[in-house]
């Protein structure tokens, strides 16, 4: 477990996820999609040995 | 920005990365069942209710392992704590990010804010409650 891919999400620019939850991995996007559930079977199928790193892409302010 | 923090959430079927949002005003961690399904979490628990601003949520009473890792010494502490597992409705579609609120991580760490740095330290305390 390492920061490689949190300070690359972080460090990069999203926008064109807007509204998206995606999936990085060795510091690139390997998916994309509107649920997290089935973005995380997705890359769980192409991607078995790996960690995905998976965040939402916000688009507007919110309150928890 | 809003503070989190880089974890690792361990499920039975796989473990993800996740930039967790650090909530002290959230009494205990809160999770999006897509995920919780997903991940391979036991979903079998007692079901009740959150209370948020203006709405109350549906959820399902769990627990989960989670990975803290340290930059400056590489040091990772694992805490299972408990969770809810928040219940998606057709009123509630947008799927929230992962909340890490008091109960489990608020006892298991001192937690300080440094927005000027950009930093967020936990000092793990040493009498960690084991949930």
């Amino acid at each position: 477990m390492d920061y490689s891919n949190y300070d690359y999400f972080m460090k990069k620019n999203f926008d064109n996820y807007s509204g998206k939850w995606i999936a990085i991995i060795n510091k690139e996007v390997v998916a994309s999609g509107d649920n997290a559930g089935n973005l995380i079977k997705k890359v769980k199928k192409e991607y078995p040995s790996k960690v995905p790193f998976i965040t939402k892409i916000r688009n507007k302010l919110s309150i928890l | 920005m809003r503070p989190r923090i880089n974890v690792r959430i361990h499920g039975s079927i796989t473990s993800i990365d996740v930039p967790a949002l650090i909530d002290s005003g959230c009494d205990i961690s809160v999770i999006p069942d897509s995920i919780a399904e997903a991940i391979g979490l036991d979903m079998k628990g007692e079901e009740s209710e959150l209370q948020a601003y203006r709405e109350t949520t549906k959820v399902i009473r769990s627990k989960v392992a989670v990975t803290f890792m340290s930059r400056a010494n590489r040091e990772n502490v694992t805490l299972i704590i408990p969770i809810l597992i928040a219940l998606s409705s057709k009123d509630h579609e947008d799927e929230q990010e992962i909340v890490l609120g008091i109960a489990g991580i608020f006892d298991g760490f001192d937690i300080t804010f440094k927005k000027s740095q950009n930093k967020i330290i936990l000092k793990r305390v040493s009498n960690i409650m084991d949930y």
